[in-house]
């Protein structure tokens, strides 16, 4: 199954790995943030002249414009699905990205979801990474205990895994950085691993009675250009993030507008309030870029983003959109629905890939619809009240999400983030006692009040990462993130370092 | 089986859930509805699903009607609108379809009455009660919602009112994706 390393694959990684700095890591990984003492926001417009998409275009590999940011000096080649790629790490790794984009893949995969067979997509992502000594560091069927890198959700033609993202690996990077020497991972995805892997066999492999049978040809066909970037330094305690915003007009009466956007109240009041939100994990907002979605977009979106559209109109079309350079893509538009219901936002992957543009998954996504609203907005940032606040609470907890975090605990109350310093609320233990009968089959919704409870158990309603805004009346300020969260923010590659701290970033193969 | 999980959620997104029979009799009294039906506005990424809301039952109509009125931020309204849309009778019906006549309310809880018009009425129907819609409706989205309704729930006859409405209206008709769905739903039927 493994096959040898292609000797031109090695070296392109140890050549490209060997200018990486080996810097001595001061733990702990996670500290306490303070909230940073930022500059005010540079503010600026960009023009956007993407062309309309072909009629009948339907976005899912790369296309030829998706780049990474000149400065990051990425390079990728490209290998087959099950090829086993090597690379040396240096002492004084404190992040590692590895990416996966399509070059060839199937987009989507037949697969038995609780006795019904659906069209998943096809999920880029390692076969297995493995550290030094053979230790997995990520696997298919590791547990939340076990894994030290964790992705969730679709990640249709590219893939990013974000380390660290979990206590497992903030504490190994705490702990001196990465384990230094010889790393190695196979490449895959999901219909790769459906050929190859055991446990995912009874879903989508000959084992899963599908009809067709899966064409597991095609499944090994798969080609991907792979990079592993690395980052060196111990993690600051502040660090700045840029952010591009691609507006939808969204207004008819007073539209969003990126020449208008630095004196417009509502939108300074959100991006005073996100600036708020993200520094409580220590990160000021740097640089903004304002951009006008082109008037093809205007009229697509015109209704807002449905996630159940596809081609045409959809969110992939959409993030597509979303330029090169080292920020992060911010899609605000008038409405975000879940076929006939409205949501408040999302995030293209849980990690996103941070850096790389013009692809399906190079952005988050907020609805504006609150964003004029701002009778209730006080002194304080108040997202229960103040529309423009939750406009910045949504784009705050999907930045949160595509650089890496997770829910602290999944809206059942089953799952649980891989960060052992956030709340938790599980359903066996917080739903009210006549409920958790519902609890095994996941039927039980633990919202905010189940889960306000002082210390770690039954709590995280307050946390910015929760799943659900708190609209009660008199409700509690929000917000919050653990010292662990905010570790992970900042050791994101999107994340600016103070000078003092960053040293040479490499990139390969 | 510990691998269940974690290749559920890898390979599919979140679908809308199901709402077992707990959460069917969840509502013991009215505080408790009422902080449920609050709480069912909140979700930020997925929504709670209409069968969830049709769990709460009638006696959520008449909060969610105070909440389509009184709530402050439209995003709320519009959830509200989802609700009574799941929910369905009379009563609710009457308060979507007002919300997507008035006027008054923001464009974006319009659109969710128009959303849950599709929940309401028969998918045959849909072409006669939103054709106005496409036609007459000032803000582009309102048109653009319609016609995602109708090209998801009604039918070729939806396709054929959103070709009529564009064909009117011209370029920078809204309509652009959903005729682009109309289109490949000919080519691949």
């Amino acid at each position: 199954m493994t096959r040898a390393p292609r000797a031109a694959a090695a070296r392109a990684l140890a050549a490209a790995l060997g200018g990486a700095c080996a810097v001595a890591l001061a733990g702990p990984a996670a500290r306490a943030a303070e909230p940073p003492t930022c500059p005010v926001p540079t503010q600026r417009t960009e023009t956007l002249d993407a062309p309309a998409p072909a009629p009948g275009s339907c976005p899912f590999l790369p296309p030829a414009t998706a780049a990474w940011p000149e400065e990051w000096n990425v390079t990728a080649e490209s290998f087959p699905v099950g090829t086993t790629l090597e690379w040396e790490l240096p002492p004084g790794v404190s992040g590692m990205t590895v990416t996966l984009e399509a070059v060839d893949a199937v987009p989507e995969v037949p697969f038995v979801h609780e006795s019904t067979q659906v069209q998943a997509p096809n999920s880029a992502f390692p076969i297995h990474l493995t550290a030094p000594g053979g230790t997995p560091w990520w696997l298919i069927d590791l547990t939340r205990e076990e894994s030290y890198v964790a992705l969730r959700g679709p990640r249709a033609a590219v893939g990013s895994l974000q380390i660290p993202n979990t206590s497992l690996a903030l504490d190994a990077v705490a702990d001196g950085g990465l384990p230094a020497g010889r790393w190695s991972m196979m490449v895959g995805d999901l219909a790769y691993g459906c050929a190859i892997v055991p446990p995912l066999n009874p879903f989508c492999g000959t084992g899963a009675g599908l009809d067709p049978p899966p064409d597991l040809d095609a499944y090994r066909a798969g080609q991907y250009r792979v990079s592993v970037r690395v980052r060196t330094g111990a993690i600051p305690d502040q660090g700045t993030v840029d952010l591009a915003f691609y507006l939808h007009r969204s207004f008819d009466d007073r539209p969003l507008r990126a020449a208008d956007a630095p004196s417009d109240p509502d939108v300074q009041r959100m991006l005073t309030s996100l600036g708020a939100f993200l520094g409580r994990a220590g990160l000021c907002v740097g640089e903004v870029t304002w951009i006008d979605l082109p008037d093809w977009a205007q009229d697509r979106w015109a209704g807002g983003v449905n996630t159940h559209t596809t081609c045409e109109g959809s969110s992939a079309e959409l993030f597509s959109l979303g330029g090169a350079g080292a920020r992060v893509n911010v899609f605000l538009v008038p409405a975000v629905t879940f076929g006939d219901e409205s949501a408040y936002g999302f995030t293209s992957a849980y990690p996103g890939t941070p850096g790389l543009s013009n692809t399906i998954h190079s952005g988050i996504a907020g609805s504006t619809e609150d964003l004029r609203t701002s009778t209730g907005c006080g002194a304080e940032v108040h997202p229960s009240a103040c529309g423009p606040d939750v406009v910045a609470m949504t784009v705050a907890h999907e930045l949160g999400h595509f650089l890496g975090l997770f829910h602290p605990t999944e809206r059942d109350g089953n799952l649980f983030d891989p960060l052992d310093d956030t709340p938790t609320c599980d359903c066996r233990a917080c739903a009210p006692e006549e409920e958790r009968a519902a609890c095994e089959e996941g039927s039980f919704l633990l919202f905010n009040p189940y889960c306000d409870a002082e210390g770690t158990a039954c709590a995280g309603a307050r946390n910015l990462m929760f799943w659900a805004l708190w609209t009660a009346e008199g409700a509690p300020p929000v917000g919050e993130l653990t010292p662990e969260q905010g570790t992970v923010l900042r050791a994101n590659p999107l994340v600016r370092w103070p000078q003092p701290a960053a040293s040479a970033d490499a990139a390969s193969p | 089986m510990r691998s269940v999980v974690v290749v559920a959620a890898l390979a599919l997104a979140a679908g809308e859930g199901t709402a077992g029979p707990a959460t069917a009799r969840a509502a013991d009294g009215d505080e408790e509805l009422r902080a449920r039906v609050r709480a069912y506005l909140g979700p930020i990424e997925e929504p709670v699903g209409p069968e969830r809301w049709r769990d709460l039952g009638a006696a959520a109509v008449p909060m969610l009607e105070a909440a389509l009125l009184e709530e402050p931020l439209p995003s709320r309204r519009a959830r509200a609108v989802a609700g009574l849309a799941a929910i369905g009778g009379a009563r609710a019906q009457a308060a979507v379809l007002s919300a997507a006549r008035d006027e008054a309310q923001p464009v974006s809880v319009r659109a969710a009455a128009i959303r849950g018009v599709a929940r309401l009425a028969p998918p045959d129907d849909l072409p006669a009660l939103l054709r106005p819609v496409l036609q007459e409706a000032g803000a582009p989205r309102l048109r653009a919602v319609a016609a995602d309704v109708l090209v998801r729930h009604g039918g070729d006859e939806g396709c054929a009112a959103v070709r009529a409405a564009d064909a009117a209206r011209g370029e920078r008709s809204g309509l652009a994706a959903a005729i682009a769905a109309c289109d490949r739903r000919r080519r691949s039927p």
